[in-house]
């Protein structure tokens, strides 16, 4: 069989087939002839997943707008499809071309969770592309790596020529340009990478290791600068934006247009990562937003358009955003959906305006149970916020909440835990005194309690997290607190956050394990059927590594942290400020009403605001 | 209001995306196109589109037919040509026109079948008996023979194929799904079911007159 026979004898025996096909619209087709660098854009998730990802649109655009340059679009296949390419010995391809990643100039990853670790490394093996970074000469592919989690990419920096700190949109041209020179001279191209702002090359980096496990030294060698900073966009406004999203044929997770409003988090969350990690604030006008959005609607014809941010209430312009859109939008019936909205900061006529769109469920995160918790994780978040907000909602007609909170934070005792199950009580009890409530229904609220995971560059990066057993009695306390049917408790798999929590926090010699897992059998872990812990657990004890020395040990502050040669912006000195202000339940305020100092602005060389 | 009956065509990759894909991929072609179309007037009004006969997950098919309207009229070398070049790789739009008869009148569907391998003896044999297939009920499992509502129009082996001409009943009283003969064509005579390619050809009324 040919490989393309290859392909279409899988396609007939698997389960969605649109998957693997490609030809979606929009999708770009180049001629191989005319192209001198191919690049693999790879999410290592499935199709539904990745396709839902706005900075991979991003890039696939800005990519594809270079003429000598044709990104294409990888993601794993399912198990089924996996099984019918290892028979007929079918390589991992890329959707729009078919072609095997093997053959491509770069193999580019996104790592938005630590669960996708090993995935990465099954896209590797199906690729034919060797494991190790080490063991990859001039006829592999550059394999470059990007995205949240690489603030800490000690776990898989074995596998990973270089990484990209921060975001993409400049530095990405920057590495094609210099490979326009290097060509194919893989030790050239690293060496002269490395010079690049933004760009972490891990075998220019030796690590030492005490005797008790932590690090005693990173130094860098071959002229690789000491300490990596992240990349940042200066004029987000400026920033490529594409006109054109690839329209998926089959649905997936999110399955809409997306603009992005703003980047960074005034905020200041402290458990929270992306809070600190895109900092600092930048924001996009209303006109540039309301361009973007009529291009994207012309190009795709979405029936939904989401305004995305990590909270979206914060942008300045949201109101002249909103009448803008809505004018035209209410007129083509595209549904404008407005995530990530904060509940303290609400105009009456910004309330107003968001009823006009928001016909979906009501969601709040309080995170904490008392007030006094919200205090140590600076969740800035009052019941009274909360109370009025489910009142007019129920007035409204609405009869579902849903409550976000986290176990396991910092400092918890027992009566945070009650305070969860009490609060969710007593929004069922205001639901049944109001007397305009919708008549002849009952009341639902639903309480979502995830398993809090120490991250790095979070103030509470020093933090031990809860064991499994911990966590695991806190989650059977909270369902014996509750005494109505009109709650439901759901939870987060506490073992998945504990490798979570591992992995989040790990240094190099996890590597060993990561491809000890996938070795046995294990990939898209994130789905929760996949994912086997005793696994991780066997492959840890091989290797010689203690879970709890990386996910329920507290560090000193003084301790070299497997991330410290990379620098976000926001200073050690003011984590270790913010950790101390948490252990005394004192919050900080938004970086609007006072400059925290977390040193974010020095990557934009002037005040935030 | 007017009536429109889209005719078009589905080749190559794009057959593996399902009848509820395509659903949303018209939809979103239409919007793209900027077509006057009708919208329901529900409580959740959404753009009017039926299909008068779906194409299973896998089918080609060069007589495709999808049901819009519009507000206002326009030409109908206009609709067709604004939808079509809003169509992705794999759909062409071949004609817009009013539509002459109501879907209950379809009664056939023709189909050209290929397989691996010379099956033509075989495919002989088959078909000179009876086609007894299982039918899941509303009370379970029970036979039905299949024969009567299947034709042979033609039977063909080509290099290292073989290509049938089918024609099954179809509309909305009794639907038969080529898919069903050649599986239990290939149980019978150990071919691997899903190598086997299907093109719809024609969707036809009572008499065999085209389906229009």
């Amino acid at each position: 069989m040919t490989h393309q026979e290859k392909i279409d004898y899988a396609l007939r025996r698997v389960q969605k087939p649109a998957r693997y096909t490609g030809g979606e619209l929009n999708s770009v087709q180049k001629d191989r002839a005319q192209v001198s660098q191919r690049i693999a854009f790879c999410f290592p998730d499935l199709y539904e997943v990745g396709m839902s990802h706005l900075g991979m649109k991003i890039l696939y655009s800005l990519y594809n707008d270079q003429p000598d340059i044709w990104c294409e679009r990888v993601f794993m296949p399912d198990g089924d499809m996996a099984d019918q390419m290892r028979a007929l010995d079918l390589p991992l391809f890329a959707l729009e071309s078919g072609d095997p990643i093997g053959d491509f100039d770069f193999v580019a990853f996104t790592l938005q969770y630590e669960m996708s670790f090993t995935t990465i490394l099954a896209m590797l093996a199906m690729g034919n592309i060797p494991l190790h970074a080490g063991e990859r000469d001039e006829r592999h592919p550059i394999v470059i790596a990007g995205g949240p989690c690489a603030c800490n990419p000690e776990p898989v920096a074995e596998f990973i020529d270089l990484f990209i700190l921060g975001e993409g949109e400049e530095v990405n041209l920057e590495l094609s340009g210099l490979y326009r020179q290097t060509g194919r001279n893989r030790a050239e191209f690293l060496r002269r990478a490395a010079q690049i702002k933004g760009v972490y090359v891990p075998s220019l980096y030796d690590i030492q290791y005490r005797e008790d496990g932590t690090l005693l030294s990173c130094t860098a060698h071959d002229g690789a600068p000491q300490k990596v900073e992240k990349r940042i966009i200066q004029e987000l406004d400026e920033v490529y934006f594409p006109q054109k999203f690839v329209v998926p044929f089959i649905g997936t997770v999110h399955d809409r247009a997306m603009l992005e409003v703003l980047r960074g988090c005034i905020r200041g969350c402290r458990f929270c990562q992306a809070g600190f990690i895109y900092r600092p604030l930048r924001e996009k006008h209303a006109g540039t937003l309301d361009r973007d959005a009529h291009a994207l609607c012309d190009s795709t014809g979405f029936e939904e358009i989401s305004l995305t941010s990590l909270s979206t209430s914060d942008l300045t312009e949201l109101e002249p955003l909103m009448d803008r859109m809505l004018d035209w939008t209410e007129q083509k019936r595209i549904n404008l959906s407005l995530p990530s909205l904060r509940i303290d900061n609400f105009s009456p006529s910004l309330v107003e305006k968001i009823a006009r769109v928001r016909k979906s469920g009501l969601t709040f995160a309080p995170e904490a149970g008392t007030q006094r918790l919200r205090d140590v994780i600076n969740k800035n978040v009052t019941e009274e916020e909360i109370f009025s907000s489910c009142r007019a909602a129920f007035q409204g007609g609405y009869t579902a909440v849903k409550l976000y909170f986290m176990i396991g934070l910092p400092t918890e005792t027992e009566e945070d835990l009650r305070g969860i199950i009490d609060l969710a009580q007593r929004i069922v009890d205001l639901y049944y005194r109001l007397p305009e409530k919708p008549k002849g229904k009952g009341v639902s609220v639903t309480v979502s309690v995830s398993s809090f995971v120490p991250k790095p560059f979070t103030p509470f990066q020093f933090e031990p997290q809860d064991t499994v057993e911990t966590l695991r009695q806190k989650q059977e306390f909270l369902r014996s607190l509750i005494h109505s049917r009109k709650i439901s408790l759901k939870w987060h798999n506490a073992e998945l956050s504990h490798v979570e929590g591992i992995l989040a926090r790990g240094d190099r010699r996890l590597s060993a394990v990561i491809e000890a897992v996938w070795r046995n059998g294990s990939f898209l872990e994130s789905w929760e059927e996949r994912f086997r812990p005793e696994l991780w657990r066997d492959c840890m004890q091989q290797a010689g590594l203690d879970p709890a020395f990386y996910a329920n040990r507290r560090r000193d502050y003084e301790e070299l942290l497997p991330w410290a040669h990379l620098d976000y912006g926001v200073t050690h000195a003011f984590l270790v400020r913010e950790n101390r202000l948490a252990h005394g339940a004192e919050t900080t305020p938004h970086c609007r009403r006072r400059c925290a100092g977390c040193g974010a602005n020095r990557l934009l060389g002037r005040e935030c605001f | 209001m007017i009536d429109i009956r889209i005719f078009y065509t589905k080749r190559g990759r794009i057959r593996y995306i399902s009848h509820l894909d395509m659903n949303r991929l018209m939809q979103r072609a239409l919007s793209r196109a900027k077509l006057p179309v009708w919208f329901t007037q529900g409580f959740n009004p959404h753009l009017y589109l039926t299909f008068p006969l779906p194409l299973s997950l896998g089918f080609e098919s060069d007589y495709e037919m999808m049901d819009i309207r519009l507000c206002d009229p326009l030409p109908m070398e206009e609709v067709r040509d604004r939808l079509n070049a809003q169509m992705p790789e794999g759909l062409s739009v071949l004609e817009a026109a009013p539509p002459q008869m109501k879907a209950a009148q379809i009664a056939f569907c023709d189909y050209t079948v290929t397989l691996r391998g010379h099956a033509a003896a075989e495919w002989e044999e088959f078909l000179a008996g009876p086609i007894v297939v299982e039918k899941k009920t509303k009370r379970g499992v029970s036979e039905m023979d299949i024969r009567p509502h299947l034709t042979l129009l033609g039977l063909e082996e080509r290099e290292g194929e073989t290509a049938l001409s089918l024609r099954c009943a179809s509309g909305p009283v009794f639907n038969l799904n080529p898919s069903l003969p050649v599986e239990a064509f290939c149980r019978r005579y150990g071919y691997e079911a899903p190598d086997v390619s299907y093109l719809k050809t024609a969707v036809r009324a009572a008499g065999g007159d085209w389906f229009r």
